[in-house]
């Protein structure tokens, strides 16, 4: 690990990694042991490294995966699935799995489809389907805390981004914690200082099988072409992409944007769902469903 | 030789020198792939050696 100057066998490795996501977990305060923890899987390597990190630390956390109907049958959804029922079974721990056919009556490619919003754009789509049933489910079970296996990679390509863009209300939310409001469940990134590599390694090395394969929507996204020019600068000037979101969260905590509790949302409860919007009458999620029926 | 495969694909390149070596000839960032070697993970420094097979796990995914 250049970033770190460090070189660690496979056995301290593999305790290295669970006692810095504690630290970080305790220096950006996300949660503690008396809180009850919904870790969100997709079957990949970050989600399920996170899932076993916070189980070994002895955190109450319990999965949910979100099947979004992507490819054929044995596909990549059907294979994400498998990765995160085996995972928990084989660990003895409760898994939510929330189909979005089963309960939308679509697949997330076919909404994408249908709707403006997904046209060309099924990330978009998977975006705010994601968001949307997260928090619902973690409000529905009474889960104190929604965490999420974004890695420093991650969050580098997101913060890369709308630096190009100058997208400061994005820039503002980026943060490893994102306090509940009224209607929103509070989130956490326990994993938003890791490298990408060094969580696959630590997949590996610890036996989780994961799905390796990539979504067939992410490919020749811009969020991999981000992390590609990231790995870049990296490979020419190691902790690069570290010292790129440390300084970002540095110079947001010392006042280069607004205030937190100085951002005013007006929100107000979606008329079908209930979930908090800043949009008049129903929320972005439920128009989505809207727009399918007026099309029918 | 040292063959080198990433998702399939099978690349042959001289032995005797480090796997960073051997990956920035073969324009791949050290930073994007993970190598074993008959099933172990390997770093960067360690040399090839003639008639080995490395395996490259790609590491980094979109969304």
């Amino acid at each position: 690990m250049r970033q770190h100057k460090l070189a660690l066998c496979k056995h301290h490795f593999l305790e290295w990694i669970p006692a810095q996501t504690e630290r970080f977990i305790k220096k950006y305060e996300m949660f503690t042991r008396y809180q009850k923890i919904l870790v969100a899987v997709s079957g990949g390597k970050d989600s399920l490294s996170l899932w076993d990190i916070l189980i070994k630390l002895g955190y109450q956390v319990d999965g949910l995966y979100i099947g979004l109907g992507i490819g054929d049958e044995g596909g990549y959804s059907d294979l994400s699935r498998q990765m995160c029922e085996n995972f928990s079974r084989e660990r003895g721990q409760k898994l939510h799995i929330i189909d979005i056919k089963r309960k939308y009556g679509e697949t997330l490619p076919q909404i994408a489809q249908r709707t403006r919003r997904g046209k060309n754009k099924a990330c978009s789509v998977c975006g705010l389907t994601k968001r949307h049933v997260m928090n619902q489910v973690s409000k529905n079970f009474n889960y104190d805390v929604l965490v999420t296996g974004h890695n420093l990679d991650d969050e580098a390509a997101v913060l890369f981004g709308n630096t190009l863009h100058w997208a400061g209300d994005f820039m503002i939310r980026q943060a490893p914690v994102l306090p509940a409001t009224p209607g929103f469940t509070r989130k956490a990134k326990p994993l938003c200082r890791f490298y990408e590599k060094e969580m696959a390694a630590y997949a590996i090395l610890s036996g989780i099988e994961y799905i390796y394969e990539e979504c067939p929507y992410s490919i020749g996204s811009t969020s991999i072409y981000y992390k590609q020019q990231l790995n870049r600068l990296e490979h020419n000037n190691p902790g690069e992409k570290l010292r790129f979101y440390l300084h970002f969260l540095k110079a947001k905590e010392s006042g280069l944007f607004v205030l937190p509790d100085e951002i005013s949302q007006d929100l107000h409860e979606c008329s079908n769902c209930g979930q908090p919007t800043s949009a008049d009458g129903i929320c972005s999620f439920c128009r989505m469903f809207d727009q399918i029926e007026g099309m029918i | 030789m040292v063959t080198v495969i990433i998702r399939g694909h099978e690349f042959e390149i001289r032995s005797g020198m480090t796997l960073l070596s051997s990956l920035v000839k073969l324009d791949i960032l050290p930073e994007t792939v993970l190598a074993t070697r008959n099933g172990e993970m390997i770093t960067e420094d360690e040399i090839l050696r003639d008639g080995e097979r490395v395996e490259l796990i790609e590491v980094i995914s979109g969304g």
